[in-house]
């Protein structure tokens, strides 16, 4: 029975999604990630009612500003970045809960004003305290910054993590987490020293977006679909994340971690696992993460034989963009003009587990090529050639459900049907579902939903560390392989193009092809 | 950037060949450019005939974003005769991109007949396999809700700013308020109270912490937020059980105002502007702040279209004014 006044006037009321006060300080914050991401999420989740009462975000750098300046460089941000357009009265709010400190993470003298300015800035505010630490800065930095930030005791001991009577400290840390295993495990070591499992969030950005949420509802919330999803019905799954961009300002980390490292490690294999996993008992954060760890833990591991049939590196040459030309990767700002860094990955792989055994999943990622386009194509095992399908030279399309991920997001069904008249003729037709056009407006950025999750105290959308390094575990044996092959020539491909001739052969020797985009 | 209507194309029907001639509309439109048919919900909108021709409500806005059969009712009022509309246009309304081009119904009928014939009107011109919301476009305390139509949608959509009088609205609303069958509410002014009582119980948590109840209510409201100022204190005596109901808090109504309502209560006073809510001491320390939801009407009627987990706060706060008042 409701007793006390706040008892009594919370009845009926939808709980916030966030309802603790908490302050989230930017490492980074002047940097690049705080201008275009996360300033632009955290407005837009003040302009929604979504950030909680007493809110604080405080920027830390190294170069000094002042909190005016800082909501200034805040609101250039937004103003460019944000999915809205910057309101003056709403900006005036939360433009005070904005806060700038200089601070350098190598001097441990400079964490002593950093940490006096944040107990002021939350003794004034009311808040008891609750910190989400964001490490928005390069991966090199990661250790340093959390080493200070137990060595000036911002983080309560790890015996004193989870306890509900105590403010709480979460970690926020960028990928990539580590070049290869054995530095993301060394990484993994020295941040679980100072911060326990369940508070660090690693973040993903690919699995804040909607339609990769959209993913586990589509399977598990129609009975059409899941049924199909196993390797009686399924003929190849493939997964493409296209880039047009070619690696613009991000050549000093881009050209000592390739696409391997940067995508296929991380984006393409959380995809996987969300499009493969065992439906979960609940949607409880640990449970889900359980079953995608089980996908990667299922991986076939490749022999350096398999690396060699199976993988598809490639890096993109002089060629055109939108009819523009543009410079080959080795004469990029920033670029080893004799790099061998790929730009291009593509892959055969196969999960050796009950539901999908001898399902071939393809996947490609690449810059500079013809558009940027992120899609899940799952293929079906064409009917049998009787029937509309008895015709050898007139083979039936098989049925695609296709997930797009960006841009247009939403999926689609291509199906076999009748041309109206007299004759059977049958034509492809789709069945499409877009995002823009059934539920209108723009979709929350990825950052807002990721971002309002850490608050939350929900991890269901981050990476677990089993998982990173399960991830490395799976792609190790592609790196050392390169290793192993030295100075050997990479194969290239047209900037403009959809990557090498050999990722063709790669599908192609299987009877299959690359979905258009 | 979002995309705006891109054609309206319309066409003049008899009210019995509406879906004929919508078809035929859909060939046409199709014929220009490939068009994806979009559709998750009936929206029945009712506005009293004769009515000037704008319709006054944000309705492309809404249609683009929720696509719907939207079916516009331009009813006269307190007719005997039983009879079918008397005329009917459809539309259809494309937007979005040339690769992503998809289209909306808009289905126009003028009935001048009694309430009794409304609902055969209705039933043959929604499409069965998705919800009906419909959306109130009149002042409910002057047009009170037609119960031939409330009793086929799933949600009654209204804007209690409408309102120029606010017993009179909660009167006409009463009836819904215990009967299984009505619809659920859905109070597009009410939504703006949401980040206003989310301050409200925060304070009551962080600010009174001891106390049971609240004395001595105060509601200060700008001109035209009458209605806003009545749901607060509603939803304070439905929550509070207060034994002489609303009229326990004083409402006075204050211009030349920046804060559209601000309420004061032991020791405490939260204000709500365009774009904050600020709890203070008594002695104007400030508390804490939260920002107030921005949305526009469309932005406001889409959301309550698209859940399907009514705000049950609206209601107890409705049926403590009708008790009350």
């Amino acid at each position: 029975m409701a007793d006390t006044l706040f008892e009594r006037l919370a009845v009926g009321q939808t709980p916030p999604i966030v309802a603790e006060p908490v302050t989230l300080v930017i490492f980074g914050g002047a940097g690049d990630l705080a201008r275009r991401k996360l300033l632009p999420a955290l407005y837009n989740l003040h302009v929604d009612g979504l950030l909680p009462p007493r809110f604080a975000a405080v920027g830390v750098g190294r170069q000094a500003m002042t909190d005016d300046a800082y909501r200034e460089f805040a609101k250039g941000g937004a103003s460019e970045f944000s999915r809205r357009p910057v309101d003056d009265a709403a900006w005036r709010t939360f433009a005070e809960s904005l806060f700038f400190v200089k601070a350098s993470i190598e001097d441990a003298a400079a964490f002593a004003p950093l940490g006096s300015r944040l107990d002021s800035i939350e003794h004034e505010r009311g808040a008891p305290g609750n910190r989400i630490y964001y490490l928005a800065v390069p991966p090199p930095m990661f250790v340093p910054t959390v080493a200070q930030l137990a060595r000036s005791r911002f983080v309560p001991p790890r015996s004193e993590a989870g306890r509900p009577d105590l403010p709480f400290a979460r970690l926020i840390v960028e990928k990539p987490i580590g070049h290869d295993l054995k530095s993301a495990c060394s990484i993994n070591d020295q941040i679980a020293e100072v911060f326990t499992e369940q508070q660090i969030y690693r973040i993903d950005h690919y699995l804040g977006k909607e339609t990769v949420q959209n993913i586990l509802v589509l399977r598990f919330a129609n009975s059409i679909f899941e049924p199909l999803f196993n390797e009686k019905q399924i003929d190849h799954v493939q997964i493409t994340v296209a880039e047009e961009e070619g690696v613009g300002t991000r050549a000093g980390y881009y050209d000592g971690a390739g696409a391997l490292r940067d995508m296929i490690q991380n984006h393409l294999l959380q995809l996987l696992s969300l499009i493969t996993m065992e439906p979960p008992h609940s949607l409880n954060a640990d449970v889900v993460r359980d079953e995608k760890l089980e996908v990667l833990e299922s991986l076939r591991p490749m022999r350096p034989a398999d690396v060699d049939t199976n993988v598809v590196r490639a890096q993109y040459a002089a060629g055109f963009d939108l009819g523009a030309p543009v410079p080959a990767y080795r004469a990029e700002r920033g670029v080893d003009p004799a790099s061998r860094t790929e730009t291009f990955v593509a892959l055969k792989l196969f999960i050796d587990n009950w539901r999908w055994a001898g399902v071939p999943f393809f996947m490609r990622t690449g810059k500079r090529m013809p558009k940027r386009a992120s899609e899940i194509t799952i293929q079906l095992k064409s009917v049998p050639p009787i029937l509309f399908n008895a015709p050898p030279n007139g083979r039936l399309d098989p049925n695609i459900l296709t997930v797009r991920i960006q841009p247009d997001e939403g999926f689609s069904l291509g199906i076999s049907s009748k041309i109206p008249g007299p004759r059977v003729r049958i034509y492809p037709v789709k069945m499409d579902f877009h995002y823009g056009s059934t539920f209108g407006g723009s979709s929350p950025e990825a950052y807002e939903r990721l971002l309002l999750d850490v608050m939350a105290g929900d991890a269901t959308l981050f990476m677990r560390r089993d998982a990173v390094e399960a991830a490395w575990r799976f792609v190790m044996p592609i790196i050392d392989r390169w290793a192993e092959q030295g100075a050997a020539e990479l194969p290239t491909y047209a900037a403009g193009d959809w990557g090498p001739a050999e990722a063709n052969q790669l599908i192609e020797s299987t009877g299959r092809k690359w979905k258009p985009l | 950037m979002e995309a705006a209507v891109v054609t309206r194309r319309s066409r003049e029907s008899s009210p019995g060949d509406v879906d004929d001639t919508l078809s035929a509309l859909w060939r046409d439109v199709a014929r220009e450019a490939p068009v994806a048919r979009a559709l998750m919900a009936n929206l029945i909108v009712l506005r009293e005939a004769p009515a000037a021709g704008d319709l006054g409500i944000p309705l492309d806005e809404v249609m683009r974003r929720h696509p719907s059969r939207v079916i516009v009712l331009r009813h006269a009022l307190g007719q005997a005769k039983i009879c079918g509309p008397s005329s009917a246009s459809v539309s259809i309304l494309t937007f979005g991109p040339s690769h992503a081009r998809y289209g909306v119904e808009e289905i126009v009928v003028r009935s001048a007949c009694a309430d009794a014939s409304l609902p055969s009107i209705v039933r043959r011109l929604t499409r069965g396999d998705v919800p009906a919301s419909l959306w109130w476009a009149e002042d409910l305390s002057r047009v009170a809700p037609i119960r031939a139509l409330t009793e086929m949608a799933r949600q009654l959509v209204f804007d209690s700013r409408q309102w120029r009088d606010v017993h009179g609205a909660v009167r006409a609303l009463a009836p819904l308020l215990d009967d299984p069958d009505a619809p659920e509410l859905a109070d597009v002014n009410w939504r703006r109270l949401t980040s206003m009582r989310y301050a409200v119980v925060h304070a009551a948590s962080t600010m009174l912490p001891g106390a049971r109840t609240l004395e001595r209510v105060e509601v200060h409201h700008r001109p035209g937020e009458r209605a806003l100022a009545w749901l607060l204190v509603g939803w304070l005596a439905a929550r509070l059980r207060w034994p002489d109901g609303p009229r326990k808090a004083t409402i006075q109504e204050v211009r030349h105002n920046d804060d559209v309502l601000s309420v004061t209560c032991d020791g405490i006073v939260i204000s709500m502007n365009a774009s904050r809510i600020v709890a203070k001491s008594e002695k104007g320390r400030l508390a804490f702040q939260v920002a107030a939801r921005q949305e526009s009407v469309a932005d406001a009627v889409i959301a309550e279209l698209s859940t399907l987990a009514p705000d049950r706060c609206l209601p107890d706060a409705l049926r403590a004014l009708a008790a009350g008042l």
